[in-house]
């Protein structure tokens, strides 16, 4: 027998659905204009290339239409939003975990974050709606010359860098939301690993909308110089209100030349976020980049991280997770452009929609004239453990090159009765028969995973199946 | 040749559809159809799926001057093949021969003067409640049709019904818009071959061919519609097809694209009887400068239903592949299996493939895949075939036709692959087969699979 949906249990959210109360140091009025771009910049004490990069940014974003090809956004009422809001105002981020204002540490002790640092990463930062409160790195890894801040603080600190590839990766105009985040951007993380330089552990960041109508644009900015290794790793959470809110981040990564770089996400926004994000890396000659983004929470989600495989022999390796429930929809994929020889993409998506969630894959792989020698795999598997999943497919591929070895398979299905059967016949129970399917699915994913955050799935899978059989 | 933006008014001028709607005696009805149609035409967007956008092969398409009313002499024809119904659609018109053991059987044929002849409901009956276009190019064709018949095959007549329907353009500005309707009986069979060919001599300009199907099948009707694509390398053609099949009844789509310079298909098959199966097949070679661009819709909306799309192309030169295909399965569709597959080969610099394999899946009983690649010829095949004494070139030649006769082994058709080997190598080669008259190689009558004494439609005949 199969579980029906009536039985299966809402996802608890308890853990991340609490709310501090709203205080700001700083908080812009709802609504968005070139005066509210103006300030934000103002705030920030920004040398004027970036308020003029705002401007252009914001005059696209007004010209350019809703995207039309994907889930319904029809809702999102740009000035509903607040675009700027941040706790700490002018003053700089902290670098002790003591610093912080009560309610802020709260949070975050709430979320983990502190010890997290202390047992496994080398880097944390943290954000809190528009701005960010913490961030701090380990001294051996300062001392190597690895910088790890937000990019507020690159843009004044380490101007060089950041002009040098600041929307060169995902230009202003390269989508609607783009162009939102390249506006009225805030925080997010920027990570610099110079030549040679292994960063060795994991540089952890988590990011928070806890005010209503909050809208979160950071800008992240990864930097892995040549012959780099870095394992980048961030988490998103909101608590839940009746009314949206936004966020729609831009990540810019850029792996140089024999580079080797990771960027784990886990995604957990709260069902009535809209998560509109734009991520992108280049992968020069010989480097290596690696997506591992999971996508659990937010009402709707758009999301394809891409890998342009500019140099020769560059490789990317994407594994995308969607888990959809009732209420959401996540349109997630991948994207892999391969535009120099001998270059490699492996693309693995997995998902699973219940109680009327959908899930959408949707991948592009473009082999460009030049670029000989390539090969690229991708596989998408989806699975509808009950009757009100919906699963699509949109897999673009587009080969312009013809000694190209490009393999596309997909799968969509439901659980096997036989495989129920056949593990409660060894004494598990249904629900749990279905949660080990449901975690083997996802096995692909769940291994790459640092073993807390794959905990974490395990529970948010075992949440959301619990209660599913008598 | 056309330059970046196409001037659409200067393809169909609205006196030209004046005059078409005049010659053909449109009822006052029709002939405002058309108008708007045409004004569509000129508005549309070539795709209007926001999924599709910026794809599509219809670069340097220049119709200027389209003359969907002129009119010329019938060409000649070979014999016609024993017991089939043979339609041709020329500069003549369209004409139909039906064997009167066929007739006295209760099948029923109306060619296009015949059906406008009979006023406005039989048009209106005839042309469907079609949807209206919403893109530039099917509103063209709705505009534009002058040909056409409707088939009707009676309920339980048992035995194969053959239909041979020849295309043939002779003329300078050519616009042949072909609409049929047909309908096939409970329990009927029906085996249908399109050829679409031109005359030897080949004008300066550009020329339209349209050509749209509607099928509907009755309970436990068989189809196969096997279509031959080999015009000269300057039509330019748009296929409709749309069937809606009846319960435990199966339709095979067959298209094989090999000539023409531009090719539009699009495919929709709603599965919409209990139990039924749509397979559709096509295979492209494409050399030189042509393009194929190709849609397949499979929508499920009954239960059991078995859907499959399979299409194979070889490309060569700057010749240009697109294949997109859509399976949507609908919430009551349970028990459906979905099957698409899109491939192809690429055989020299500068030829390209894309490929759209989409599926969407409202119901969680089903099993959907798909899968497409896009691959060199392996070279440790062709060195193998060298190792066996064969040439580089018949080696890589010998690879790419089995390729493609992957896709006619899984046609419930006898010797398919044999049948359309003439017109392959002629392409292979760089030659064009143009309509010769008498003497022309048509297709024979088809043969479904089975033994001879026992003939079996083995759908999918390679994977039984």
């Amino acid at each position: 027998m199969a579980q029906t949906a009536s039985e299966i249990s809402p996802l608890d959210y308890t853990r991340y659905d609490f709310k501090d109360p709203e205080t700001y140091r700083v908080r812009i009025p709802k609504g968005l204009s070139r005066d509210v771009v103006r300030k934000i910049s103002a705030f920030k004490h920004e040398p004027d290339w970036m308020l003029e990069y705002r401007l252009r940014a914001y005059d696209h974003f007004v010209s350019r239409p809703m995207p039309d090809w994907g889930p319904d956004l029809s809702d999102i009422d740009f000035d509903a939003y607040t675009y700027y809001a941040d706790p700490l105002g002018d003053e700089k981020p902290k670098r002790s975990w003591d610093d912080l204002p009560a309610d802020i540490k709260n949070t975050f002790e709430k979320l983990g974050i502190p010890k997290a640092e202390r047992e496994f990463f080398g880097g944390v930062g943290a954000q809190y709606d528009s701005g960010t409160v913490y961030h701090k790195i380990r001294e051996d890894l300062a001392a190597k010359g690895v910088i790890f801040c937000d990019t507020d603080t690159a843009v004044r600190e380490h101007t060089d860098i950041v002009r040098k590839y600041f929307g060169k990766i995902v230009p202003y105009n390269d989508n609607k939301f783009a162009a939102l985040n390249s506006a009225v951007w805030s925080g997010g993380s920027f990570v610099y690993v110079p030549p040679g330089v292994d960063a060795g552990i994991p540089l952890q960041a988590y990011f928070r909308i806890n005010a209503k109508n909050v809208g979160q644009f950071e800008r992240t900015l990864i930097i892995a110089d040549r012959g780099a290794k870095v394992h980048y790793l961030e988490g998103c959470t909101a608590p839940v209100y009746s009314t949206d809110s936004l966020h729609a981040a831009v990540v810019e990564v850029i792996s140089e030349p024999y580079a080797k770089l990771r960027y784990t996400t886990v995604q957990n926004w709260s069902k009535n976020v809209y998560n509109l994000v734009t991520k992108r890396a280049v992968a020069q000659e010989g480097a290596l980049v690696e997506w591992v983004d999971g996508n659990m929470g937010s009402k709707v989600t758009m999301k394809y991280p891409s890998v342009y495989l500019k140099g020769r022999g560059a490789r990317a390796d994407i594994l995308s997770v969607a888990f959809a429930s009732e209420g959401q929809v996540i349109d997630s994929g991948a994207k892999a452009v391969h535009s120099a020889p001998d270059t490699s993409s492996k693309i693995i998506a997995k998902s699973i929609a219940i109680r009327g969630g959908q899930t959408s894959y949707r991948g592009l792989l473009h082999v460009a004239p030049g670029a000989t020698g390539v090969k690229a795999a991708v596989r998408c598997d989806a699975l509808l453990p009950d009757e009100q999943g919906r699963s699509d497919t949109y897999p673009y591929n587009e080969i312009h090159e013809e000694d190209a070895t490009i393999t596309h398979e997909a799968v969509v299905g439901k659980i096997g009765e036989e495989q129920i059967f056949y593990l409660m016949s060894r004494g598990l129970s249904e629900s749990d028969a279905i949660h080990l399917i449901l975690m083997g699915f996802l096995a692909e994913f769940a291994k790459e995973l640092p073993v807390d955050y794959a905990l974490e799935l395990n529970r948010l899978i075992q949440l959301e199946m619990s209660g599913a059989v008598g | 040749m056309a330059s970046a933006a196409p001037r659409y008014d200067a393809w169909l001028s609205a006196e030209a559809v004046a005059a078409l709607s005049e010659k053909a005696g449109d009822p006052s009805s029709t002939a405002r159809e058309r108008r708007e149609a045409h004004s569509r035409f000129l508005k549309l967007p070539l795709e209007p799926n926001p999924l599709y956008r910026g794809y599509g092969y219809f670069s340097n398409v220049d119709l200027a001057g389209l003359d969907p009313a002129a009119s010329g002499p019938a060409v000649a024809l070979p014999p016609q093949n024993e017991g089939t119904v043979r339609v041709v659609h020329d500069a003549s018109g369209t004409r139909g021969f039906v064997p009167p053991e066929l007739v006295s059987a209760g099948v029923r044929f109306r060619a296009f003067e015949e059906i406008w002849s009979g006023g406005e409901a039989d048009i209106v009956a005839f042309l469907g409640k079609e949807e209206e276009a919403t893109d530039r190019l099917s509103a063209l064709g709705s505009a534009l049709v002058n040909r056409g018949y409707e088939l009707e095959l009676p309920d339980r007549y048992r035995a194969p019904v053959r239909v041979a329907d020849y295309a043939v353009l002779s003329l300078p500005h050519e616009a042949i818009s072909i609409h049929r309707s047909v309908r096939c009986g409970v329990g009927s069979q029906l085996l249908f071959t399109e050829e679409v060919f031109s005359t030897p001599e080949v004008p300066e300009g550009q020329r339209l061919h349209a050509s749209s199907t509607s099928l509907t099948t009755g309970a436990d009707a068989k189809v196969v519609y096997l279509g031959v694509h080999s015009p000269d390398m300057r039509t330019v053609s748009i296929y409709r097809r749309r069937a809606t099949t009846g319960a435990n009844s199966r339709i095979a789509w067959l298209w094989n694209g090999m000539g023409g310079f531009r090719t539009k298909v699009r495919n929709q098959s709603t599965l919409a009887g209990a139990g039924s199966e749509v397979t559709d097949l096509q295979t492209f070679f494409g050399a030189g400068d042509q393009s194929f661009d190709s849609s397949v819709d499979l929508t499920h909306t009954s239960t059991d239903t078995h859907g499959q799309s399979i299409t194979r192309g070889v490309f060569r030169d700057q010749a240009r592949g697109m294949s997109r295909g859509l399976v949507r399965i609908e919430h009551e569709a349970r028990k459906t299996v979905a099957y698409v597959s899109e491939h192809a080969m690429l055989l020299s610099k500068g030829s390209r493939s894309d490929t759209i394999p989409i599926l969407e899946i409202l119901c969680r009983d089903v099993k959907a895949t798909h899968s497409t690649s896009v691959a060199p010829v392996d070279p440790e095949k062709v060195f193998y075939l060298e190792s066996r004494g064969f040439s580089q070139p018949a080696a890589v030649r010998l690879i790419a036709e089995g390729f493609l006769a992957y896709v006619h082994e899984r046609a419930p058709v006898a010797g398919l692959r044999e049948l359309l080997y003439p017109l392959l190598a002629a392409r292979w080669d760089g030659r064009e087969v143009p309509w010769t008259g008498p003497e022309f190689p048509a297709l024979p009558p088809l043969e479904v699979t089975g033994t001879e004494g026992a003939p079996e439609w083995r759908f999918d005949a390679k994977l039984r």
